[in-house]
């Protein structure tokens, strides 16, 4: 990693954060963050982000994945994807992967 | 016991000692919410202040407490109420210090609360169904619990509510209700000469009212239904189901013992979310709410007939 040139959030790969405690039920997501202490709650959509963050893809890749699946998303698809994921790494639920 | 009545703050005359204090005296081992308390008074008005906060408490002789509260009455007729050794409140006026005992209690209960949730929430009963409506301080609780034992709820807890552990018995700290400028409407329909005499004082702007004022139930509900209401001057009072993973989400938020429980209680809070039924219901008035929960529970009727 270039420390002058960071790379730019959307080519990062986010990966789950280890120690968190994950609850499924009816396609929507309980992640328990024990240090934190904290419960996220996500729904169907933010739920299929978080299973998508493989430390594989990248967000671009991960919101391009979703606008496939679901073509009636919009073109705002890319912005969402952004937000769950800043969301989920502000709750140390998810890191970026360079 | 011997206990002067309680007066109405507004009273100025304190109330006569008889001429033996030494007998009203006492100490009583308290059971609720997954913790004992114990208090231990001295003085006629220390003994009324006790029975108004605790009368609807169970006592538990054989546990050991883990909080003591010592009420002494001074012969200026000065409440002095301490926690431990620490002092918590020091008053003529038995509006103020019964307060300050009902909330005294209610920290200690959640500190100590073990073996099961402990959950900011009012409970009430209806027949053998248990409602559990969480929420943060200033939500509405209390009033909407006084107005729904009004219309044949019964009392369990306005703030503090306890599913024991592998149960689904719904209990809770069944302390008087404090309702305050406006609050008391919801009182509103009660026969008159409610409450009865001793079971209600004013106290800073306050109506608070014992909780043996108001039915109970006659053995403890199971845990049935949850409520998250919100008032709203707009709204139109309809029950919104709430997802299981929501309703998990939101009972974390209303828990407060996750300390002393396996894993912070997140286990125990999403398998109570993913077995009883839960919904979201914004309320101009409480009137909409007890119509709600009626609609509901003939629908329940409906189904299981």
């Amino acid at each position: 990693m270039d420390s002058r040139n960071p790379t730019p959030a959307n080519d990062r790969r986010p990966v789950h954060q280890a120690g968190c405690r994950l609850q499924a039920i009816d396609g929507e997501l309980l992640l328990f963050n024990p240090a934190r202490e904290t419960v996220l709650y996500c729904n169907q959509t933010a739920a299929a982000v978080w299973y998508l963050c493989d430390g594989h893809r990248t967000v671009t890749q991960i919101a391009q994945l979703l606008a496939d699946t679901f073509p009636e998303t919009g073109e705002e698809v890319l912005a969402d994807i952004q937000e769950v994921v800043q969301h989920l790494v502000c709750h140390q639920a998810l890191t970026l992967a360079e | 016991m011997p206990e002067a009545p309680l007066r109405d703050e507004r009273v100025q005359a304190p109330a006569e000692a008889p001429r033996d204090r030494s007998a009203s005296s006492g100490r009583r081992t308290l059971r609720c919410c997954g913790a004992t308390t114990a208090i231990q008074w001295e003085g006629p008005r220390a003994a009324s202040v006790t029975r108004f906060v605790f009368d609807a408490v169970t006592e538990s002789a054989q546990d050991l407490p883990s909080v003591e509260f010592r009420l002494e009455e001074n012969d200026a007729g000065r409440l002095r109420l301490c926690q431990g050794d620490a002092p918590v409140c020091e008053d003529t006026r038995v509006g103020a210090v019964a307060g300050a005992l009902a909330d005294a209690a209610s920290s200690a209960l959640s500190l100590h609360s073990r073996n099961g949730l402990l959950l900011h929430a009012a409970a009430l009963g209806w027949k053998e169904l248990g409602i559990l409506i969480p929420g943060p301080s200033g939500a509405g609780k209390t009033t909407l619990a006084a107005w729904l034992t009004g219309a044949g709820f019964d009392y369990v807890a306005d703030d503090l509510s306890f599913v024991p552990e592998q149960t689904r018995r719904l209990e809770g700290f069944a302390r008087p209700l404090r309702l305050r400028d406006g609050s008391d409407a919801a009182l509103r329909s009660r026969p008159a000469g409610w409450p009865p005499p001793g079971e209600s004082l004013m106290y800073d702007r306050a109506r608070v009212v014992s909780a043996t004022a108001f039915p109970r139930p006659l053995e403890t509900p199971n845990l049935a239904v949850l409520l998250f209401a919100a008032h709203d001057k707009t709204a139109d009072g309809r029950l919104i189901s709430v997802s299981r993973a929501r309703t998990a989400f939101l009972l974390m938020g209303s828990l407060l013992n996750a300390g002393n429980i396996d894993s912070r209680g997140f286990e125990a809070v999403a398998e109570l979310a993913t077995s009883t039924a839960a919904f979201e219901i914004r309320y101009r008035d409480c009137r909409q709410v007890e119509i709600a929960l009626r609609e509901w529970r003939a629908s329940l009727a409906r189904c299981s007939s």
